[in-house]
């Protein structure tokens, strides 16, 4: 599989002399093209941090990153906004859509400022609203959708553009179950269509749609497993058995797989 | 691209239309005054210019004076201040001019300060003035005669034609031929009243014809010691076409007369005007230059209210960034949106500033006149106004960090 994200030591570090809190230490990541990525941990272990660095919304102290094996570390701002509009689609808790546009208008925004004429976008977006069943709603403002809709039309907006890779920042956060579970669902199905989807998340039950659970502490990684498929039915890419089971199989895993980490760490440093 | 940027400009500006239509009335003010001021200044303009075209094209006017002319021919300095000094201009100078070759018929004119009473007990009457010609002045000025006759040959020295206006106010007739009127005290005889001048511009920028004392020339050397004081000759040549050879051959003359001495200029009619013209001129642009501070008022309110909606839509800007828009995209975006309130207030503006000028035109006898010119410069000002006015929001907007853009809203 070729790498789409690699990361090599990477650190971010925000103020200035004593004030200086560390976000990521030393990281080392690759992410391969097809993988559905879950990034886990407490608030504060540097989850958002790197989801910015990976989005080109900010930049690394130190160390290097790969986008589709180009460097992105010396890309002008204007580089960088070219490669959020073409690499990279995101998907926020809050969905994050313009308020004053219609739908059809906010599926289509990264479409505009590709210079893409206003028909031709329109249609795009249209039939990429039509896959999420909002065929119907394309000329609604986003006040009258609901949450679950709203996120779909979010989704639809990352995926314009045919991006490298979707990041999803806890993508059903401001959802209720039924909806989280639609939106869980369509981002299953994104990824069996061979996307790369990295996501974060606080909720376990969700995490078990990925296929690479990545937890992280103080800034570092803690745990990498691809275990999670174990626990999955392999046709349904649901869980196994109860949800509530199932996370706390997942739980005990990653408990389990933190403490091995750590002593790893401890051993190498006593040596 | 500009479209697309175009659109999305509209778009903000018609989520807040309230905000934009005051922003935009501020432009439509400050672009309206300062149209409807040079509109004003065109048309005051055109109606001289209509005015010495209804003066004819054979006139030509010798004045005391310095100017000097470029190799076409036109007058291309002329010092008028020098014309307000004693003149130089004497009778010898008009007696040789009406022989100069082309030269159709000249008058003299030679202004006398004084009184002018229906009585001796009276008090004077106030505007008016006293000139000093002869018979010739009614053909070259163009004036015709009401009641009675204009100056002649035979013409007894203490005789006088009034002008319609000032035989009315002081008569109380346009017909009172034969009375007694006193300039200066002494008593002249009243022998004609002239016909209503309908050109409120004649080629004495100072006189106005219609409040005038015409006096022969004997009578305007006997108040003045004997001597003439003749300000301007007026003249009409053979033949228009053949102005420019007559002005020359006319120049030569009292060239010769005067020694040599470039103390004269030999004025066509619309130079013979470059004084009102000047103080027209410096009066538009004044007035301009007042009606411009408005127009700032307008950009800085276009200014305020950017930078206003730039703060409430930093979460606007964060999303817009986290899609892929560059700064110079965002800039863009800002910065039409000024530009469109800013064009849209020009067009209003103009527009507005017709009717303006319009109501202000009736009250002071001219017609505005707005023509490619006016409406290009003010629409340039408007344009001009939105991009100094929105630079500043819009590199605000660019530069917003879309991290902390993005997390404001949270």
């Amino acid at each position: 599989m070729k790498p789409v994200i690699e990361l090599y030591n990477l650190s971010k570090m925000f103020g200035i002399g004593d004030a200086t809190t560390v976000a990521l230490d030393n990281i080392t990541l690759r992410i391969d093209k097809g993988e559905f990525v879950c990034i886990m941990g407490p608030s504060g272990s540097g989850k958002t941090s790197l989801m910015n660095i990976i989005g080109l919304l900010d930049a690394p102290t130190r160390g290097e990153y790969y986008l589709e094996e180009k460097p992105v570390a010396e890309l002008s701002q204007r580089r960088r906004a070219k490669f959020r509009r073409d690499k990279i689609g995101m998907i926020f808790q809050n969905f994050n859509l313009l308020a004053g546009i219609n739908v059809i208008e906010n599926v289509a925004l990264p479409l505009t400022y590709k210079g893409m004429l206003h028909t031709r976008r329109l249609k795009q977006a249209s039939k990429l609203l039509t896959t999420f069943g909002l065929h119907e709603r394309e000329y609604y403002m986003p006040y009258q959708l609901s949450g679950g809709q709203l996120q779909r039309v979010a989704i639809a907006r990352a995926l314009v553009n045919k991006p490298a890779i979707i990041l999803a920042d806890e993508p059903t956060g401001n959802l209720d179950s039924k909806s989280s579970e639609i939106i869980m669902s369509e981002l299953s199905e994104i990824h069996q269509k061979g996307n790369t989807i990295i996501m974060v998340t606080h909720n376990p039950e969700i995490a078990l749609y990925a296929d690479r659970i990545i937890q992280m502490v103080d800034g570092t990684i803690a745990s990498d497993t691809k275990e999670p498929i174990k626990l999955r039915d392999p046709k349904r890419k649901r869980p196994l058995n109860s949800y509530r089971k199932a996370a706390e199989a997942l739980a005990a895993m990653l408990d389990r797989d933190a403490k091995k980490d750590t002593k790893k760490k401890t051993k190498r440093g006593k040596k | 691209m500009l479209m697309i940027d175009v659109r999305i400009a509209l778009k903000s500006l018609k989520a807040t239309r309230v905000r934009t239509g005051l922003t935009v009335l501020g432009i439509v003010i400050g672009v309206a005054a300062i149209t409807a001021v040079l509109a004003l200044g065109e048309g005051a303009k055109a109606t001289i210019h209509d005015q010495v075209r209804q003066l004819g094209d054979d006139l030509l006017t010798v004045r005391s004076g310095q100017g000097t002319r470029d190799n076409k021919g036109n007058l291309s300095d002329y010092n008028f201040w020098a014309a307000l000094g004693s003149s130089t201009i004497t009778e010898y100078d008009l007696e040789k001019i009406q022989q100069t070759k082309g030269v159709k018929v000249a008058s003299p004119l030679m202004a006398i300060t004084g009184s002018v009473r229906a009585n001796s007990n009276d008090q004077p009457v106030k505007n008016t003035s006293i000139i000093a010609t002869n018979t010739n002045f009614a053909r070259v000025a163009g004036l015709k005669v009401h009641s009675g006759d204009f100056l002649d040959e035979s013409a007894e020295r203490n005789t006088v034609v009034l002008g319609q206006r000032l035989a009315i106010q002081m008569l109380g007739s346009d017909t009172a031929i034969g009375h007694t009127v006193y300039l200066r005290g002494e008593p002249f005889t009243v022998i004609g009243i002239l016909n209503e001048h309908s050109v409120p511009t004649n080629l004495s920028d100072l006189y106005d014809y219609n409040r005038a004392a015409f006096i022969p020339m004997d009578a305007g050397k006997a108040f003045n010691q004997g001597v003439a004081q003749i300000q301007q000759i007026n003249l009409r040549v053979d033949s228009g076409k053949q102005i420019q050879q007559t002005a020359r051959d006319v120049t030569t003359t009292v060239s010769h007369n005067h020694g040599g001495e470039d103390d004269f200029v030999v004025l066509r009619p619309e130079e013979a005007l470059t004084l009102t013209n000047n103080i027209l001129r410096i009066a538009t642009q004044f007035s301009t230059a007042i009606a411009a501070i408005s127009l700032i008022v307008g950009g800085v309110g276009i200014m305020n209210i950017m930078l206003v909606s730039v703060t409430e839509r930093t979460r606007e800007i964060g999303i817009r960034k986290a899609v892929g828009a560059t700064n110079a995209q965002v800039l863009r975006q800002f910065l039409i949106e000024a530009l469109v309130m800013s064009v849209v207030g020009g067009l209003l503006g103009t527009a507005l500033s017709y009717g303006i000028a319009w109501l202000l035109g009736n009250a002071f006898g001219v017609m505005p006149i707005i023509n490619w010119q006016i409406f290009g410069t003010a629409m340039l000002v408007a344009i001009g106004v939105g991009v100094v006015f929105g630079i500043t929001p819009a590199l605000k907007a660019a530069r917003k960090d879309p991290i902390e853009a993005l997390r404001q809203m949270q």
